[in-house]
């Protein structure tokens, strides 16, 4: 059988030869392109490119005048004559670099269309709460996979939207008054209830169903989450009576409501 | 203190205080136990078990890959109607979703065809797309199978989650319903299993070959069952005999099929060796004319990425994958110096297995480097480039027009959730038609459907 690793490169005077068989020619196609051996087309350079020669042909007579013109502008003549012009247009290329981008009246129409447009948010507010309270050492993408297929799980046991789901436990989890110790100065301290805001609500709903998930079964947080999430939107997580506490304290002192 | 005379043992007649409490100390004295003797427990006294353990809630202690397989959340899908797919007409049904038909669809499933993480729990019955790449792949080697599996080649190569396992389930659901039932599906999902070091092996002295008893059980096992009906037409064109459990089997040629035999015999999973698996691979061969073979082998990058195995021979050194008795069968069939007379052989590459110039070289999609020549398999890439070489099938990204007919199957099964636009400051964009979802899946997708799935269902 012929093969092409058996023909390895050989040099015959310095330079290296290959041969191929016909059967190793399919593989052996795209090596004329990693030798390639053509040189790379030259770019021409700063000067050339912005000034570019007018004359097909330079003769003798043109680069005498060039010398001349040269000798005379070294001298401080002022220049009048094409040649005088060009060589002196060539000491100030900076003008020439500065690169300006003017916009069609297309792209203009364009951009007053999207003046006023409004970026709509990456994501749900509420699944970035969830994701920045499970969120450890910085490592957001993790955390929302884990949410992402908790979410997933839920979506599959209730065919429902999960986003709505959570958005509901939430609401139901959540309290709606803490309490804390105002110091009177005096013998006795009050302990104060008072009413919190809809983010200070999802943020306790959230850490008791993540205390609720650490309960669960499974090694993977995922599965824990989107099972303590469906247990508490039926009403079975431990977190109600937390709630519950939280509430009963807040009706017994509620003669000390600050309105 | 007289610390001499208390070195000798004279202690005082006066009591100090530190040593007052010992001489009154009444003397330990162990109670007997009633019982007779106890033994004396040994080593340290642990924390009662009792006390620390947690008593844990949930309904699985499953992994989240683990769970969306085997929980059955697709019993909870609604009930969808879908055409199934054919291969009559094919060609003007491109777009159109369906699902396989009833008996495809379980033969696929004994076969593992439908792998882990593809989402079919969402939907009732798995679904797919007829695509371009689907008529393609029916044009380029369903139709040619009559040429022979050793002229009849195909690897499947695409990004990750293009959709080369799914392409390669619907080819299998065509080639059977082409051939109304009457086709042989031999179908490796997995073939890193016979590599892994997981399952057991022995050396076949007369054949010179290593046996995985194990692994060939399991996959007989599968296959004996997703092809049972055709099984049970072929007819054994030699004679055979076999001893399972002390009771011995006659069977003749011409009179007793394939299904009797490998229902039968137990020899694949003896651990012992046999000539089994070259027996039903050879009577697969003799009735190949009259029932085509289709041999897909999914993820085959990973043989030839790694092609040592995890086994050591008796002086230590890894075991190459060919020298095993299916992986002789994966390279004897993949290289095309076996032949089923009517068939053809399906490879799949894995974007989770690696890259490795094995392959690329073997397909021609690389240059051979004489200088890397060390860290190349060079006689199996001649294999692989032998006989034709394997045409490669690029699988391709789909277009924008079929995005939107996924997006809107999706939408009326309940998938896909047109949820509102939400701005910075709680303002909400509502009512978005279906074409901006399908513009914005489309943009995020790029035309991947797997990606598609993905941020429909999991990205929030």
């Amino acid at each position: 059988m012929s093969s092409i690793f058996r023909l390895g490169a050989r040099t015959v005077g310095g330079s290296v030869f290959r041969t191929f068989t016909q059967s190793s020619y399919r593989a052996a196609a795209p090596l004329a392109v990693r030798f390639k051996s053509s040189p790379a087309a030259t770019t021409p350079s700063l000067t050339a490119q912005i000034f570019p020669m007018d004359k097909d042909t330079i003769t003798e007579k043109d680069v005498d005048e060039w010398i001349q013109s040269l000798q005379r502008l070294k001298n401080g003549h002022t220049p009048d004559n094409a040649t005088e012009i060009y060589i002196d247009e060539l000491t100030r290329p900076e003008e020439y670099l500065k690169q300006q981008f003017e916009a069609s009246e297309q792209q203009l129409q364009e951009q007053q269309t999207f003046e006023t447009a409004r970026i709509p948010l990456a994501s749900i507010p509420v699944v970035d709460n969830v994701v920045n309270l499970i969120m450890r050492n910085g490592k957001k993408s993790q955390a929302r996979k884990i949410v992402a297929r908790a979410l997933y799980l839920i979506y599959l046991k209730m065919r429902v939207d999960p986003v709505i789901v959570l958005e509901e436990t939430l609401e139901k989890l959540g309290p709606l008054t803490n309490t804390k110790v105002v110091k009177t100065g005096h013998a006795k301290n009050i302990i104060r209830p008072y009413p919190l805001n809809e983010r200070q609500r999802r943020r306790y709903a959230i850490l008791w169903i993540l205390d609720g998930a650490a309960k669960k079964k499974s090694s993977d947080y995922s599965v824990r989450l989107a099972e303590e999430i469906m247990s508490a939107h039926a009403g079975k997580s431990s977190g109600y009576e937390k709630k519950a506490s939280m509430h009963k304290v807040s009706i017994a002192q509620r003669a000390y409501i600050n309105i | 203190m007289n610390w001499v005379a208390l070195r000798r043992g004279n202690f005082p007649l006066t009591r100090n205080l530190h040593n007052s409490a010992i001489s009154f100390a009444k003397a330990n004295v162990k109670k007997k136990p009633l019982g007779g003797k106890t033994k004396a427990k040994q080593g340290f006294k642990t924390k009662n078990a009792s006390d620390s353990k947690v008593k844990k809630s949930g309904t699985t202690h499953l992994v989240f890959k683990d769970a969306v397989r085997r929980l059955g959340y697709e019993k909870y899908a609604p009930v969808f109607t879908a055409n199934e797919l054919a291969h009559k007409d094919l060609d003007t049904r491109v777009g159109e979703i369906v699902k396989y038909k009833r008996s495809t669809e379980s033969k696929l499933r004994l076969l593992g065809s439908f792998k882990k993480y593809q989402h079919h729990e969402l939907f009732r019955n798995p679904v797919s797309l007829i695509s371009e790449n689907l008529i393609q792949i029916n044009n380029r080697f369903v139709e040619k199978f009559d040429d022979g599996s050793a002229n009849n080649r195909t690897i499947l190569m695409g990004d990750y989650k293009v959709g080369k396992s799914t392409l390669i389930s619907q080819t299998q659901s065509l080639v059977d319903d082409k051939y109304n039932g009457e086709v042989v599906l031999l179908h490796f999902d997995y073939p890193e299993r016979t590599k892994e070091g997981t399952s057991d092996y022995l050396f076949n002295k007369r054949r010179e070959i290593y046996q995985q008893p194990m692994f060939t059980k399991r996959w007989i096992m599968k296959t004996r069952q997703a092809n049972k009906d055709i099984f049970s037409k072929m007819l054994l064109s030699k004679d055979v005999t076999f001893v399972t459990r002390k009771v011995e089997f006659k069977y003749e040629a011409g009179k007793n099929t394939l299904y009797e035999y490998l229902k039968n015999c137990h020899d694949f999973g003896k651990t012992e060796s046999n000539n089994a698996f070259e027996f039903f691979i050879s009577e697969l061969k003799h009735h190949s004319a009259t029932y085509p073979v289709l041999l897909s082998i999914d993820n085959f990058n990973a043989l030839t990425t790694s092609p040592f195995t995890k086994y050591k021979h008796p002086d230590f050194k890894p075991i190459h994958f060919k020298e095993f008795e299916v992986g002789k069968f994966f390279l004897d069939y993949a290289s095309g110096s076996e032949n089923f007379t009517k068939g053809g052989v399906l490879l799949g590459e894995s974007c989770d297995s690696g890259k490795h110039d094995n392959l690329s070289i073997a397909l021609g999609l690389t240059a051979y480097d004489p200088y890397r020549a060390s860290s190349l398999d060079t006689n199996l890439i001649e294999r692989l480039m032998s006989n034709g070489g394997i045409s490669v099938f690029d699988v391709q990204q789909l277009p924008k027009s079929q995005i939107r007919s996924l997006c809107e199957f999706y939408h009326e099964n309940g998938v896909l959730f047109m949820r509102d636009y939400i701005y910075k400051d709680d303002d909400r964009e509502v009512d978005l038609s279906l074409e901006q979802i399908a513009d914005l899946n489309y943009t995020k997708s790029g035309g991947n459907p797997g990606l598609l799935l993905k941020h429909v269902t999991m990205s929030f």
